[in-house]
């Protein structure tokens, strides 16, 4: 409840935000509705028939059981994108940079260790590595299994939480673009009982002021309509992913929580497609 | 004979130049309008949704402006802006502008520390088209570059990065309607 009261924090002041709605009713955009809560068996049967299963199924019955223990807990899923763009596009490090295979990029740690303020912060209970091997060339290169271990390795110590921390951790080492990063994201969180879910990326400094921040992922999630996101998910999945609101918060320390609170998932065209690459 | 003599003088006389009435006055220049009081304006920024501003000329040559945009997913941004527009008004019911001033561009969020803010040094140009002294209409843009900057820079949760991640800039198009004018 903390971590929830805390996120509404970032609700402006009462004359911003009757500013901010006369905007909004100025400009049309999207609405913040999450979309209705999912129903069914949980978790989904036709998840353990896919590939993310033996991986994740421990974890999965977990969020599923804590869940129902905790129906006030506001968002529960945070998902982190790998990235390896510092080596250049779907790269892996070359092998002079990563003797003992455990390399990660400078991005990429940056993300793991946003998610894990939120995991210990309470907004989230578990947390999602995505990322694929993304360079043809390197197949040993996943970006999920080396976020997987530089995440237990940083944290697990300092982990608190009931369990240990690689139970509250899930990997999709199967998506190698953003576009599927999310696609297995939104169908793992709907076949877990979750409308919402909260990426955590790169997100554009200074309220997108700066002109460095159009190349963020965070950016190409936030504006998906005008950015190619959209697009992109269409002409790839036949459909798009739903809404991206930017979320933030701090934490006792004074740490500032970033990410991106993403629901509206259409629900049925992600049962019906697939966990892929 | 006579007659034709006679009309031959009157096509020569009507044929030549009057020298006696001096060079024919060219029609008075008109007097050019001045800017107007104020404009108001929808303001387009793509990929962004419109917003909305408005510009008060407090004198010939100066004006001030206050513009509510909304850059995407951040919210709402306030805009205030001056300029000085050297170019003196000619025409009346068109009239093109050029001011040069600076801007500055800020909203309010948590993840900034409070507040992110852009200064900008900008030229706004404009072209208004005005059937009646007080009321037209107003095209222009502006565009500008400049510093940006968060709350979070000057305390202990500055995010890395290079000195280019400071670089912002601003393309602005407005469409409006001018109104009034001094006397």
């Amino acid at each position: 409840m903390d971590a929830a009261r805390d996120l509404r924090q970032h609700a402006p002041m009462r004359l911003h935000a009757a500013i901010g709605l006369l905007a909004l009713a100025l400009t049309g955009c999207a609405s913040l509705d999450c979309g209705p809560e999912i129903d069914g068996e949980l978790p989904a049967p036709s998840l353990r028939e896919t590939a993310l299963w033996s991986e994740n199924h421990a974890q999965a019955e977990r969020l599923v059981a804590e869940r129902r223990a905790h129906p006030e807990q506001d968002l529960w899923l945070a998902v982190v994108p790998g990235t390896s763009e510092q080596w250049g596009h779907h790269r892996a490090p070359p092998a002079a940079d990563d003797p003992d295979g455990t390399r990660i990029s400078d991005e990429f740690r940056a993300r793991l260790e946003m998610a894990w303020l939120f995991l210990a912060h309470g907004t989230v209970r578990f947390v999602l590595v995505s990322g694929g091997a993304v360079d043809p060339d390197r197949p040993d290169y996943v970006e999920a299994t080396r976020g997987r271990a530089y995440f237990l390795g940083t944290y697990g110590a300092a982990w608190v939480g009931e369990g240990a921390l690689a139970d509250h951790l899930l990997v999709d080492p199967l998506a190698e673009h953003s576009t599927t990063n999310l696609r297995n994201a939104d169908k793992l969180s709907v076949d877990l009982g979750l409308n919402r879910n909260l990426i955590v990326t790169t997100l554009p400094a200074r309220s997108g002021l700066s002109a460095s921040g159009l190349t963020t992922q965070g950016y190409y999630f936030l504006e998906h309509g005008t950015s190619t996101f959209d697009a992109a998910c269409r002409r790839d999945f036949g459909y798009t992913l739903g809404d991206f609101t930017a979320e933030s918060t701090r934490d006792a320390q004074g740490n500032y929580l970033e990410g991106i609170r993403h629901c509206g998932f259409p629900v049925e065209l992600l049962r019906a497609d697939d966990y892929g690459p | 004979m006579r007659r034709a003599a006679a009309a031959l003088a009157a096509l020569l006389f009507l044929a030549s130049p009057a020298r006696a009435e001096g060079p024919k006055p060219r029609p008075p220049t008109p007097v050019p309008w001045p800017k107007p009081r104020v404009l108001f304006r929808a303001v387009f920024e793509p990929p962004f949704s419109p917003g909305v501003g408005a510009t008060v000329f407090l004198a010939p040559r100066w004006s001030v402006s206050a513009d509510l945009l909304n850059r995407g997913a951040f919210g709402p941004f306030y805009e205030l802006g001056f300029h000085y527009w050297p170019r003196s008004p000619r025409g009346s019911h068109h009239q093109l502008g050029v001011g040069v001033g600076g801007d500055l561009l800020a909203n309010h969020s948590v993840s900034s520390g409070g507040f992110a803010a852009l200064f900008l040094s900008s030229v706004d140009i404009h072209y208004l088209a005005r059937p009646l002294r007080d009321l037209g209409l107003v095209l222009g843009g502006k565009m500008g570059l400049g510093v940006s900057f968060e709350a979070r820079d000057f305390g202990d949760h500055a995010r890395g990065g290079a000195a280019l991640d400071h670089l912002g800039f601003q393309l602005t198009s407005y469409a409006g309607v001018a109104l009034g004018s001094p006397r």
